[in-house]
């Protein structure tokens, strides 16, 4: 509906930051997950922003903006992390043991951009409610 | 009709522009953490046209272009200026919340303003009884 | 809620009355005004229409609309009712 417009641009960076802290989870709970169904280790997900814009419909310019979406979830490419164990496992020939490449602050600071931005969202949702609320006003008394 | 005079128009005018730069806003603040995001704002050739008055710019060269704005009607442009961040997103947050809060004020206070005039003209039609 | 041009049918009596009274007829400006009442009822109507499917996109236009046609129609009302008294006086007038 256009009249909401403002919420939908900002629910939308609260669904997409929220997928985001989805992913975070994901990586810190499989921090030490070295056998998956795909076989070889976890492999790190993050998450690709981009925006989001209105299908244009009718000529009239109007601001197409509609907030952000996850363009997609991608697997990070770089290499596992090789620890020496031949005991494990999940050992190789050699005795090395791959391990998800993933690094505990890095997380950490994806949680917290993501924290931040939840927050702005909020309070932009909020400002946008005030707004509304105060057009019905026009009239009354 | 009575109540269609410059000043209610012009109130109604900016309260469509303030509704505009609210979603720009907004737009700008969803795209917080997008790569490669251009912020984007509103421009309005009223509110140019006091500034220009203030800094006293003026065209002395016939090929002098007035900052192009349609006139009467907001416009969003992007800002394109390189940023500080690695990922090419030029988005402050500190701006962008400082905008929020300004236009949100500004927002009512047109509200607020208009609705005082449809109510006066209320009162003067209804004689001081409506 | 729409006004049609024949609101308020004043009675044939009062009507003749009025065509009587001379060429810049009281009547005429009645009309007219009835006509921008009728276009602003409109207007409200369809600004209301829009935020119903969704096409309006600010709410404060269609309170704005709202409110105009409100006003039109209050100031319609105390016309009537102007015309109404004006009639009676007339018609209390000792020749």
């Amino acid at each position: 509906m256009e009249l909401f417009t403002s919420f939908h641009i900002s629910g939308s960076a609260l669904t997409a930051e929220k997928l985001r802290v989805d992913t975070v989870a994901s990586n810190l709970a499989n921090m030490q997950t070295t056998r998956t169904a795909a076989g070889g280790p976890y492999r790190r997900k993050t998450v690709v922003f981009a925006e989001r814009l209105a299908r244009v419909r009718q000529a009239p310019p109007s601001f197409l903006g509609r907030g952000v979406r996850v363009a997609a979830v991608v697997e990070d490419p770089n290499p596992p992390r090789l620890e020496y164990d031949p005991e494990h496992p999940d050992a190789d020939e050699e005795g090395f043991v791959a391990y998800p490449n993933i690094d505990l602050a890095k997380e950490m600071t994806d949680l917290i951009t993501a924290s931040r931005s939840y927050e702005a969202n909020t309070t932009v949702i909020n400002t946008a409610k005030s707004l509304y609320l105060k057009a019905l006003e026009i009239g009354r008394g | 009709m009575l109540w269609d005079d410059p000043v209610t128009k012009g109130l109604a005018k900016s309260l469509d522009v303030a509704a505009l730069r609210q979603k720009v806003v907004a737009q700008n603040i969803a795209n917080l953490n997008t790569p490669g995001y251009k912020r984007s704002y509103v421009v309005f050739s009223e509110e140019l046209a006091r500034a220009r008055e203030k800094l006293s710019l003026r065209l002395t060269h016939p090929r002098h272009i007035p900052a192009g704005e349609i006139a009467g009607e907001p416009q969003v442009k992007v800002e394109r200026s390189t940023s500080r961040r690695s990922d090419g997103n030029n988005v402050d947050l500190d701006q962008e919340m400082l905008d929020l809060v300004t236009n949100q004020l500004h927002y009512n206070m047109l509200a607020q303003k208009i609705s005082e005039r449809y109510a006066t003209w209320r009162y003067i039609i209804n004689e001081g009884r409506g | 809620m729409r006004i049609n041009p024949y609101v308020v049918p004043l009675s044939p009596t009062e009507k003749e009355e009025k065509k009587a009274s001379g060429p810049a007829t009281f009547g005429d400006l009645f009309q007219e005004a009835l006509q921008k009442v009728n276009r602003q009822q409109l207007e409200a109507e369809e600004a209301l229409q829009g935020l119903i499917s969704g096409e309006v996109e600010d709410l404060h236009q269609v309170m704005i609309a709202g409110e105009k046609a409100r006003l039109s129609l209050q100031l319609t009302v105390q016309l009537t009712n102007k015309v109404i008294e004006a009639y009676r006086e007339i018609t209390r007038m000792q020749i």
